[in-house]
């Protein structure tokens, strides 16, 4: 848990009952969360909180995922932070798009349960330390 | 359709008259002279002279009739559309034989009317247009009219001749009017000529002149009544023209809703998938949440209906996925993410998925291989093809045992999936890869089963995008295998 604890995941959902759910387990697993429910507060959040990874909803209100993606990659401070699309299957284009734009990967929320995310989570960021 | 013959014909007709009258105007001219010289005899002279008058008076009406029969077979050529042509109809004969009016007045079947199509562009047409009480449109003569000129010369088959221009409008336009018209355009004689085409009567072409009808040759009747039925031919190859192009277009406008309809429909899905999605989405993790809370701390029948509802989401959540796939594949648009992948690691995990689902059958699933190396596929898909393959030979085999196996053959791979099932009847061997092709079978045999029906033509589709073939060999009452194919060297189609 000491290690995870290092690890700083701002999740970026504009449906609650889908956020709530993702936050509280990956805080029980031990990860620190940060949460956002629109693009707008999701960039606001990105400046100021120094996550590790970024789970990011693609359809978001105020300004989308992809918008979001882009800016992070053209700022300096952020542009090498890990950013992770959350997205439901059958949103082909918006991922290839998404990939353009320099995401990580994506995850399939209606496939995943929250544990097969964090798995995933967990590799991304072993990796990160290790490049690191 | 074209009675181009018909028309050549005419032709012909009318040249070769007109050859053998010039050879009976050169003879009578060499007799004539022979005569004179002979006899020098004044009378005899004259009534030479008068001859060939006569003919040569012949030989122009038959050139003005040639040359408008041939005009007639240039408007045909040059105006398929109907409106065009039956304007050019109408103009043609008085500005070819040198009559004041020219008009086309046809049968409209549906209404057993007879209305004016064209009138010509001349003189007396445009004097006729500005007198006539009523639009030159609005004179439309029921079918039952028999004293109109026009009705009785379609139902004689005739051609009729009249000085009353009243007897070829009324009712539509009264007698006074009429009267008036006619002053107004100058006209005395009409010749009305039935219009014929195909051997059916489709109306009247009216001719209307300024010479009485005793100056008016027999020969000139009949050059009308020839013209008309090249009109008649003429018109009737617009007429069919028209209706192609009628409903070519009908077809095209209606291609064109159906590709709207198609993409509105793919849209729908595609939308409302979306929608659903979301709140389907979200009772899952809750619910995963919730069984995670609780983990051990629920009671047996408590962790049942749990598991149940858990299922049934999952099931819910592969049908709207089933179905935007479906509609992906039709629009084309399967986008597949290929990466490294170990194929025996896929299948491993596919098969421990299922572990609980055969051995509630009672069903053994066994498993081998040939040592495979990495392949380049869709993880995810080849995984979703697998657990198709996987599910449907379990749903069809009550006893027994799954065997899959895993070899590689020249350039591929090959996924096989056999069961010990009834196997598939030759009825519902078409069916099977297409979309909704459950075999009767199948439909038995599902029940209370999650299936879509779709799971294996979207399999198919699957396959085919990385260039793989899938099949199956089954003989009723006997083993069914299901194979796929997964190229070596994946190339992206």
């Amino acid at each position: 848990m000491d290690k995870k604890n290092r690890y700083k995941i701002l999740l970026v959902e504009d449906e609650n009952s889908i956020r709530l759910a993702y936050a509280e387990y990956l805080r029980m697993e031990g990860f620190e969360v940060e949460e956002a429910s629109d693009g707008e507060i999701a960039l606001k959040k990105a400046f100021e909180y120094p996550f590790d990874l970024m789970l990011l909803d693609i359809m978001l209100p105020k300004i989308d995922g992809l918008e979001v993606l882009k800016r992070i990659r053209i700022d300096n401070k952020l542009k090498n932070k890990k950013v992770y699309l959350l997205t439901v299957l059958g949103k082909d284009k918006v991922i290839t798009e998404a990939f353009k734009l320099g995401a990580n990967g994506y995850f399939i929320k209606d496939k995943m349960t929250p544990e097969d995310i964090k798995k995933e989570i967990l590799i991304a960021l072993e990796e990160n330390s290790k490049n690191r | 359709m074209f009675k181009d013959s018909q028309l050549a014909t005419i032709l012909i007709n009318l040249l070769s008259e007109h050859i053998a009258i010039s050879f009976f105007i050169f003879i009578s001219i060499i007799l004539a002279g022979a005569f004179g010289f002979l006899h020098s005899n004044v009378i005899y002279k004259r009534k030479a002279q008068k001859e060939i008058e006569g003919a040569v008076s012949n030989l122009k009406e038959r050139n003005r009739a040639l040359s408008a029969t041939y005009r007639l077979y240039e408007i045909i050529l040059e105006s398929p559309k109907f409106k065009e042509m039956a304007q050019k109809i109408a103009n043609v004969i008085p500005q070819k034989l040198g009559y004041e009016t020219g008009v086309l007045a046809l049968i409209d079947k549906k209404e057993n009317l007879l209305k004016r199509v064209a009138i010509s562009e001349t003189v007396g047409g445009r004097a006729a247009l500005k007198s006539l009480p009523i639009p030159f449109k609005k004179i439309i003569i029921p079918m039952n009219q028999k004293q109109n000129f026009c009705i009785k010369a379609m139902d004689q088959d005739r051609q009729l001749v009249t000085h009353n221009l009243y007897d070829l409008l009324r009712p539509a336009v009264d007698k006074e009017s009429s009267k008036k018209v006619q002053e107004t355009m100058g006209t005395t004689t009409s010749i009305v000529s039935p219009l014929k085409a195909s051997g059916k009567t489709i109306g009247v072409f009216i001719v209307s002149m300024s010479k009485s009808e005793n100056q008016l040759s027999s020969y000139e009747k009949e050059m009308v009544r020839r013209f008309t039925e090249g009109v008649g031919v003429a018109l009737d190859f617009a007429q069919l023209y028209d209706n192609l192009s009628k409903t070519s277009q009908k077809l095209k406008s209606a291609n064109e809703r159906l590709t709207i309809l198609d993409k509105e429909k793919d849209d729908f899905i595609s939308i409302t998938s979306h929608e659903l999605k979301t709140p389907i989405t979200a009772m899952s993790a809750n619910l995963w949440l919730f069984q995670h809370l609780m983990k051990n701390n629920v009671p047996a029948k408590q962790k049942e209906i749990l598991e149940r509802t858990l299922a049934n989401l999952k099931r819910l959540t592969k049908l709207i996925n089933n179905l935007l796939d479906v509609s992906r594949i039709q629009q084309g648009r399967l986008v597949l993410n290929v990466t490294k992948s170990n194929l025996d690691e896929i299948v491993k995990s596919v098969i421990a998925d299922f572990k609980q689902t055969t051995k509630n059958k009672g069903l053994d699933i066994m498993y081998s291989k040939e040592k495979i190396g990495d392949v380049y596929i869709d993880k995810d898909r080849v995984k979703e093809v697998l657990e198709n393959f996987i599910s449907n030979a379990i749903k069809y085999a009550d006893k027994g045992s799954v065997e899959i196996n895993l070899k590689e053959e020249d350039d591929k791979i090959i996924i096989k999936v056999k069961n010990s099932g009834p196997g598939i009847k030759e009825k519902d061997k078409e069916k099977i890869f297409t979309k909704f092709g459950r075999a009767y079978e199948g439909l038995k045999a599902i029940g209370s089963d999650s299936s879509t029906g779709l799971g294996l033509y979207i399999s198919k589709s699957i396959i085919k995008e990385m260039g793989g073939e899938v099949w199956f060999n089954s003989k009723p009452n006997n083993k069914t295998s299901f194979y796929f194919t997964i190229p070596k060297k994946m190339t992206l189609a």
